[in-house]
């Protein structure tokens, strides 16, 4: 199997083309012109010809796309949240970017209903008032559900789903917090209301893939998307959920690292010609932020990677009379550029350190069109490596990721054994891998962890199953 | 007098969470405030000297799980529920609240309350900072009795016990917590204003918006230290964490490793929900009931306990407890022997 790994910048447009072991058979960069479509079209044609005749069973592709939707191609979600009394003291959107919020929020209501940490319902779901909701005019484009503790009872979500298609029909797309996240409530609710405002972008952009990808003679080829945890999945799926794709190209760019350096723990670099970004690679692949964490001004909690990213890259000006940090790195020697190159390694040292690594001294994975400007040695850390294709390294991290699924449920031990809930729940990350295109052959249990909920005793755990396959 | 505004309340929040000493869940109960604000207008901070000797003072706080609280944000009108029923058991209107805890969620929540119940809250607290159980407050030091306590959640289920000692209100408020779900609303050692003149913690609230004016714009250490009056006690990373499990609580230790000119140091910090204790080999650099906080040595923000994880690095600083709390009595409730550490305060007295 031979996999075409596309990363849309918004600079360049990068391709690795990769073997099923792993060898980088062709790579390509060119300048991004138009839109991510164009950008596609562009590097296909630039890979095909000079490879006519490859056999290209997958197409990965890493894109910003849901991320820079967020500023324009939302549309207005119908919010539901379901547990009233437990969860008024801060109504659905409060505290968004007032512009955000207008193009994304059709209405929102909280309903009684949901259930405790331990599972026990809170209250009755009140099916009246949902009703009454969802028939309101304007049908919503979509509806978003949140229910307090859905991670201890996912079936008031399904059930909430079952009335929104029995009032709205099926032509309505419903995101359900349980599927999106397993974070605090608000974190998790404002990830599943963005999801749900993504989603017809999203669509429509994997439709117009497919014909592009037709065009090129790839009708066949299966398609796949860059999440942020750093595995893929299916378009289909993607279409479903497009906020797990907000800051995929991050986790691309450090599985690609990882594949190019066999080098755990490490630091990576990926310095372009607009802007930097340093992520880290710890034993288990990148690391992920904490659950939750801020995009576009609200919390978020959508599995993004940890990373740094600043806004500088090879071509920005860093000096008063204009000169480049290219320029700066490329004659580091040059005492006229000392200042402005001891304060880029400084700078890129602070970074580092922000990541909060856990050696002291890690190597540096350099990568990136501009990488050749890495500083060999930034302050604290190893010599700088920079590996052969690190120019493109988010396409090979795309082209050689695993598809990915997981599942995670709050557990409460007094009702079932550990152990029937962990295969429980890993019997379902297992599904979801297979559902986000990997072989079913192939799926293999990536980690079970389990955290006791504190001030509550030893009853009540949350565990959380991730689970990996090949892509089909 | 002061109106608690949106930019007051977010300076509030960052200085709660660093009197905190590791207690979390702020960015939720912030937006409680800010909404609550937003829809009855903003709370007024009073001076306890702006209350006539005979106004009913009302202590209140959060009671619960923060695994609950992240998910339940709660009602918003808990305080008035609280309100009412004291008054109904007073026969006395309640004029004002005020925040038993200063330290973390507990100093923010009394802010959302007070904006439904339309009445002030005053500058002051019980603690000074966050402690795990209920009673341990000034008011129950200087003879205050914590009865009637009345305990709501967020479905207006109002309970009121008559415990007999702090002991007891501790052990009998939790069952009932665990019990409505794992968060409640709790109003305790009411009291009239000329008691708590001498009973109270004063000016806590200011403190906290002090230290949250110097977190922002990204202002240096010193900044922030000067207004929280703390220092550093190592600049560090965290090596290891260590949970000690099977315990209701965080409870646990954890090792931090010194950089920079703290390079060959090794401090290890003592848990139970809140950070109670820094040691280096075996000394005690600083014990309950000093704050201990970890900051963010980027932002300068309180890291939350539940945030904590190996590889960090830290500041770890530390504010001297209020002298209230250094006599015997005050160790006795609050020091290192009340949470089972065979250490002395350094500052303390004697404490058998």
């Amino acid at each position: 199997m031979t996999r075409l790994g596309i990363d849309i910048g918004r600079i360049d447009v990068d391709a690795a083309l990769v073997a099923d072991d792993g060898e980088v058979v062709a790579t390509a960069k060119i300048p991004r012109f138009g839109d991510e479509l164009d950008a596609i079209d562009a590097v296909l044609t630039a890979v095909l010809v000079r490879l006519p005749d490859a056999r290209i069973d997958g197409v990965h592709i890493a894109t910003d796309r849901a991320y820079d939707a967020m500023a324009e191609a939302t549309e207005p979600v119908a919010v539901v949240r379901v547990g009233s009394a437990s969860s008024r003291a801060v109504r659905p959107l409060f505290g968004w970017p007032p512009q955000l919020r207008a193009r994304v929020e059709a209405r929102s209501i909280i309903i009684d209903g949901g259930t405790e940490i331990d599972g026990r319902p809170a209250a009755d779901l009140d099916e009246d008032a949902l009703r009454e909701f969802l028939v309101m005019q304007p049908r919503p484009a979509a509806v978003a559900v949140t229910a307090v503790f859905a991670g201890a009872d996912e079936s008031v979500e399904d059930r909430v789903r079952s009335v929104v298609v029995e009032v709205l029909g099926h032509g309505v797309p419903i995101s359900l917090s349980n599927e999106i996240g397993a974070g605090s409530l608000l974190a998790r609710e404002n990830a599943t209301i963005l999801n749900a405002s993504l989603g017809a972008d999203m669509r429509r952009f994997i439709s117009a893939v497919r014909d592009v990808q037709a065009a090129h003679g790839l009708g066949s080829s299966a398609l796949y998307l860059a999440r942020n945890d750093g595995t893929v999945m299916t378009a289909e799926l993607a279409g479903h959920f497009p906020v797990l794709t907000i800051n995929a190209r991050v986790s691309a760019m450090l599985t690609g690292a990882r594949v190019l350096v066999d080098a755990r723990p490490a630091l990576v670099i990926d310095m372009g010609t607009e802007s930097t970004t340093l992520g880290l690679l710890v034993p288990e692949g990148a690391r992920s932020a904490p659950m939750e964490t801020t995009a576009a001004g609200i919390d978020l909690d959508a599995r993004l990677p940890d990373a740094v990213t600043m806004q500088f890259g090879a071509r920005t000006a860093v000096e008063p009379d204009g000169h480049r940090l290219g320029d700066v790195l490329e004659n580091a020697a040059d005492p006229r550029h000392a200042e402005a190159h001891s304060r880029v390694r400084r700078e890129l040292a602070a970074a580092a350190a922000r990541l909060r690594n856990e050696h002291g001294l890690l190597p540096v994975i350099g990568v990136g069109s501009a990488a050749h400007l890495i500083p060999s040695h930034i302050p604290g850390s190893m010599v700088t490596v920079r590996p052969p294709h690190g120019e493109v390294a988010g396409a090979v991290g795309v082209a050689c990721a695993d598809a990915g699924g997981e599942h995670e449920r709050v557990v409460n031990l007094r009702e079932e054994t550990r152990a029937d809930a962990v295969a429980q729940i890993e019997a379902t990350a297992r599904r979801h891998t297979v559902r986000a295109g990997a072989s079913p052959s192939s799926v293999r249990t990536d980690s079970v962890e389990s955290a006791p909920l504190t001030y509550l005793g030893v009853d009540i755990e949350r565990i959380r199953v991730r689970a990996l396959g090949r892509p089909d | 007098m002061t109106l608690m505004t949106d930019r007051e309340l977010r300076r509030l929040s960052d200085g709660c969470s660093l009197l905190g000493g590791g207690g979390g869940g702020m960015s939720a109960i912030l937006l409680a405030a800010r909404q609550a604000a937003d829809d009855h207008g903003p709370v007024e901070l009073i001076d306890l000297d702006d209350l006539v000797d005979d106004a009913l003072v009302m202590p209140c706080g959060l009671l619960g799980a923060p695994a609950v609280a992240a998910e339940k944000l709660g009602d918003g009108r808990e305080g008035v529920w609280l309100r009412d029923r004291v008054e109904e058991i007073t026969g006395r209107p309640v004029a004002a609240f005020m925040a038993s805890e200063v330290g973390g969620a507990n100093g923010v929540a009394p802010f959302v309350w007070a904006a439904h119940a339309g009445v002030p809250v005053i500058d002051a607290d019980g603690m000074g900072r966050a402690f795990p159980r209920i009673g341990q407050v000034m008011m129950n030091l200087a003879g205050v009795s914590p009865s009637p306590c009345v305990m709501t959640d967020e479905r207006a289920n109002i309970s009121v016990f008559h415990p007999t000692d702090d002991a007891w209100l501790d052990r009998v408020c939790r069952l009932a917590a665990m019990a409505s779900g794992g968060l409640t609303a709790t109003a305790e050692y009411l009291m009239d204003a000329h008691t708590a003149r001498s009973a109270v913690l004063r000016g806590s609230i200011s403190r906290a918006l002090r230290i949250g004016a110097a977190m922002e714009d990204a202002q240096p250490l010193a900044a922030v230290l000067s207004a929280a009056e703390a220092v550093v006690i190592i600049d560090g990373r965290i090596s290891r964490l260590t949970a000690t499990d099977n315990r209701p609580g965080g409870h646990g230790s954890i090792t931090i490793v010194g950089v920079g000119a703290d390079d060959g140091r090794l401090v290890r910090l003592e848990m139970q929900d809140e950070i109670l204790a820094v040691l280096e080999d075996g000394v005690p650099l600083s014990v309950v009931p000093d704050i201990i906080t970890v900051l963010d040595p980027h932002d300068l923000r309180a890291i939350a306990a539940e945030d904590l994880r190996a590889g960090q690095r830290v500041h770890v600083v530390s504010l001297a407890a209020d002298h209230a709390w250094l006599t015997p009595e005050g160790l006795e409730l609050v020091g290192p022997q009340a949470f089972d550490y065979p250490v002395r305060h350094p500052r303390g007295e004697v404490t058998s």
